[in-house]
């Protein structure tokens, strides 16, 4: 699309132009509103849950920019034939929940019907023009943060497949419905130089869109948190084709060098996530304090994965 | 013998598809898909389950010969 001309203005702060979470316009000098849309199909049988982890999934691009989530307007596209009044009474009843607890509020929404149910929300947050966190602001020397663990994907595929163990459905069903509210709050308070989300992309191809002129990322494999479960159902061959195809696309751009490292366990770091952890880059100096904190907030997967380095090799080297 | 087409299909189906066959270990069957990543997939299931299996590869469709 980019032959057309989109029409701009002075006070679009984050836009299209980069791969940012959330778009930013500013209002005033003190305030800008952030803007972010997603749904998703289920992921899990249980509606309640579906409901919470689609709103914590859209939500997250709030907190990935460090703002505040206000206003919600719900987006549902109802497939009637399969799932029943109740069900969607218990999807939207979910995502409030959800809402609810991020402090903002439901303005409205909107529904069609669609052969394929899903579920999502455009959300509206603010933010201090001068306080947004980008994510291709990291510095060399910078310690790198997650705050979930990634297996998400594959656990979900495996849902569908009806070939999840219940442990492994619990632990991912804890982890997407976990809103990144705490921890984006805790970066903010901590001057947390970049952040995103991991998401559709990977961790490794969310880390791509960290890379910039001059650093490289450097990630200690054994440091980063996967749910144990995942190995197993990875090895089923259980990826979504998301998962495989970020592999694809990212791979130019990773250099792995821990020995032993088979394709499923790398594969792993490429596995498309829903509503998955915060990816923090903050001073070394910030970083133990930080993961405490984290901890402290009932946070526990969150782990320092690694490092940004002075590099003339914008690239990804997994240790 | 028996063929399963997962052609077209998304991820899992063409894992799922071939899984209930091998749990049925009644004859020898292929297995058709046509795309990277269910490809990438199917393998790793037949080498989880220890299949013995070869496979024709002829643009975007592979075909898997497998043993029961």
């Amino acid at each position: 699309m980019k032959d057309i001309n989109w029409p701009t203005s002075s006070d679009m702060l984050v836009s299209f132009d980069t791969n940012e979470d959330a778009g930013v316009y500013r209002i005033s000098q003190e305030k800008a509103i952030v803007q972010t849309i997603d749904f998703i199909t289920p992921v899990v049988n249980d509606p309640y849950i579906y409901g919470q982890i689609a709103a914590a999934n859209s939500l997250s691009d709030i907190f990935a920019m460090g703002a505040k989530a206000l206003t919600v307007l719900n987006l549902v596209a109802y497939d009637n034939c399969n799932i029943t009044k109740e069900m969607l009474n218990q999807i939207l009843r979910g995502g409030l929940s959800k809402v609810a607890e991020a402090d903002a509020v439901i303005l409205g929404g909107h529904t069609i019907e669609d052969v394929e149910m899903k579920f999502g929300m455009a959300v509206t947050g603010i933010i201090h023009p001068d306080k947004i966190i980008r994510n291709n602001t990291a510095e060399p020397d910078d310690s790198l943060i997650l705050t979930k663990p990634l297996g998400m994907g594959v656990i979900t595929t495996s849902i569908k497949a009806d070939l999840a163990p219940q442990s492994a459905i619990d632990k991912a069903i804890f982890h997407m419905s976990y809103l990144n509210k705490t921890a984006s709050e805790i970066a903010v308070e901590n001057q947390v130089h970049a952040m995103t989300d991991v998401t559709g992309f990977g961790l490794l191809g969310h880390c791509s869109e960290m890379l910039k002129e001059n650093i490289e990322i450097e990630l200690e494999y054994d440091s980063i948190p996967i749910i144990e479960e995942a190995f197993e159902l990875a090895e089923m061959g259980l990826f979504p084709a998301g998962s495989i195809n970020n592999r694809k696309y990212y791979s130019q751009n990773v250099e792995v060098q821990k020995e032993g490292l088979d394709l499923d366990q790398q594969t792993l770091l490429y596995d498309a996530q829903t509503s998955g952890g915060l990816l923090i880059a903050v001073s070394k100096a910030k970083a133990d304090r930080l993961i405490e904190q984290l901890h402290h907030a009932g946070l526990d997967w969150s782990r320092i994965i690694g490092k940004v380095k002075s590099s003339e090799k914008s690239r990804i080297v997994i240790k | 013998m028996k063929v399963i087409d997962a052609k077209g299909l998304a991820c899992p189906q063409p894992v799922i598809l071939t899984f209930q066959q091998i749990k049925k270990e009644d004859e020898d069957f292929d297995v058709l898909v046509d795309d990277e990543a269910s490809r990438e997939n199917v393998i790793r299931l037949l080498k989880k389950y220890e299949k013995r299996f070869s496979l024709e590869k002829s643009g975007k469709e592979t075909i898997f010969h497998i043993k029961k």
